[in-house]
């Protein structure tokens, strides 16, 4: 089946600077040249050229690190999902990391409106000892109405394995029509959900240091966090504005960056 | 010759071991929260529970496992088992079904001559699998020779009912609201198992992002009853 938008980047490690030593992209994906915020790290932007999904649309997303690189992969702009009344819009990412490269995945929030259908499905397959820092935030697009929630389903599939073995599997699955969305166990009365999955050498006795980290944001945003079967973190965020959550997912990633001897980096310019 | 009915009896008792009952996947945490407090916000509570928790992992699961069982496809069990363990992002509540299945599989091994139960228990033992308690239900079921769709629905009655137990002593309810809201549930462990029947393999453990939430904050409860 064609593709309307494709993407492949790989990272590699030259001496101590990680260099994009291969990107492909084709239909409506694209990437600007790596931007270097720290001078042996490279940051990827991609974007949509056609302004937004509509139905029927398919992407994939290929990522690969070799040993020691260290590459973001962020977004210029938020994915609008627009409506899909034939097909619901399909998008898939496989990562791939090597020993000691750290990647992290930072992008835009996915904007599902009125009558959208959205389909995620991404697999990162971990050597031991490599860094993934992999966040998503899910919001509900403006509609006539103006209510809230009127995308038809949003479903997202993201599988983590470490050395061949599953370690997370996160499936969310978010439909309005069919359960009260606001109702406890589902969306508890917010309308945005932001997620933020860590795995990492360097993430030891973590717990009560990232609790403390998200007891500031108590009053803005229902949060949960534990640990993934190999010691990695989980992080589920539910809020009413996007901003909240990244702000959240900004002070997490930025303490995550720490730990790494990474500078922290602000990737939003507006 | 071993009864279907009469093992689902047994197998769904509130005094079968398996320790359900010091579990409750995060509905403790809206007790202690004040969201479930008396018969009414708790049934409603179970129906949600019911209709994505229940419904998409542990009702399927059992359905998947029995069709393994069936066609004899043993390493389908063991990658259903890991997805299981996988699919569980709060750590208490992968932690407590990991126990109660373990506890269950070597309860099994002791009452029934099954193979294919004493090969999943081996493989607890040896790690190669976690054990879960939907694949050991899905296991007696098999051995007693009880229908598919009666295995589910059975499954599903006991996962309800050790809630409703434990939500008895919780909230607490009285003994007469817990049975009222059992049976006030009966029409809806069908329909769900009706649903179960029609999910596909790639639809297992879809999930909504409140109740994982709610699972995730019971380690951080200050007093708890339950240990998930």
């Amino acid at each position: 089946m064609s593709m309307t938008g494709t993407l492949r980047v790989k990272a590699v490690c030259r001496g101590e600077k990680t260099v994009v030593a291969d990107t492909y992209f084709d239909g409506a994906f694209k990437v600007a040249r790596p931007v270097y915020f720290d001078e042996y790290e490279p940051t990827i932007y991609s974007l949509h050229v056609g302004g937004g999904y509509v139905g029927g649309d398919r992407y994939h997303t290929d990522v690969v690190l070799e040993e020691n690189a260290k590459m973001t992969l962020t977004t210029q702009s938020a994915a609008k999902v627009y409506k899909t009344p034939a097909e619901p819009v399909y998008q898939s990412m496989d990562i791939s990391l090597s020993k000691s490269s750290v990647f992290a995945y930072l992008p835009d929030p996915l904007i599902a409106y009125e009558q959208a259908r959205f389909m995620q499905e991404t697999t990162i397959y971990m050597e031991k000892g490599s860094t993934l820092l992999y966040s998503d935030i899910m919001t509900p697009g403006w509609s006539k109405s103006g209510e809230p929630f009127r995308y038809e389903w949003v479903r997202s599939k993201l599988k983590i394995y470490e050395d061949g073995a599953l370690q997370a599997y996160d499936h969310l699955f978010l439909k309005p029509d069919k359960n009260d969305l606001f109702s406890p166990m589902q969306m508890e009365g917010y309308t945005h959900v932001g997620s933020l999955f860590i795995v990492s050498p360097a993430l030891t006795q973590w717990e009560s240091e990232l609790g403390q980290l998200l007891e500031r944001y108590e009053d803005q945003a229902r949060m949960g966090f534990s640990s993934l079967k190999n010691g990695g973190c989980s992080i589920r965020i539910l809020a009413n504005a996007t901003h909240v959550i990244e702000e959240i997912l900004l002070a997490c990633t930025g303490w995550m960056r720490e730990k790494l001897g990474q500078k922290h980096v602000q990737l939003r310019k507006y | 010759m071993i009864n279907p009915m009469l093992s689902f009896m047994q197998l769904c008792d509130s005094n079968f071991p398996s320790g359900a009952f010091s579990h409750s996947f995060g509905l403790e945490t809206y007790i202690f929260e004040g969201t479930i407090q008396d018969a009414p916000t708790f049934e409603n509570a179970m129906r949600i529970y019911m209709k994505t928790q229940v419904a998409y992992t542990d009702g399927l699961a059992c359905r998947l496992a029995y069709e393994y069982i069936e066609q004899s496809q043993q390493e389908k069990i063991t990658e259903l088992d890991h997805t299981l363990y996988a699919l569980a992002l709060a750590k208490e509540t992968r932690e407590g079904a990991r126990r109660i299945g373990e506890r269950m599989a070597k309860l099994c091994v002791d009452l029934y001559k099954s193979p294919l139960i004493d090969s999943y228990h081996q493989q607890i033992r040896r790690k190669e699998v976690n054990g879960h308690p939907s694949i050991v239900f899905a296991l007696a079921a098999h051995h007693v020779r009880a229908d598919k769709e009666d295995a589910v629905a059975a499954h599903i009655f006991s996962s309800v009912h050790s809630l409703i137990q434990n939500a008895v002593r919780a909230i607490p309810l009285g003994q007469t609201d817990g049975q009222r809201i059992l049976l006030a549930l009966q029409p809806l462990i069908q329909d769900i198992t009706i649903q179960i029947e029609k999910l596909t393999e790639e639809e297992l453990g879809m999930n909504m992002p409140g109740l994982e939430i709610a699972q995730m904050r019971h380690e951080q409860l200050p007093v708890r009853l339950f240990m998930s």
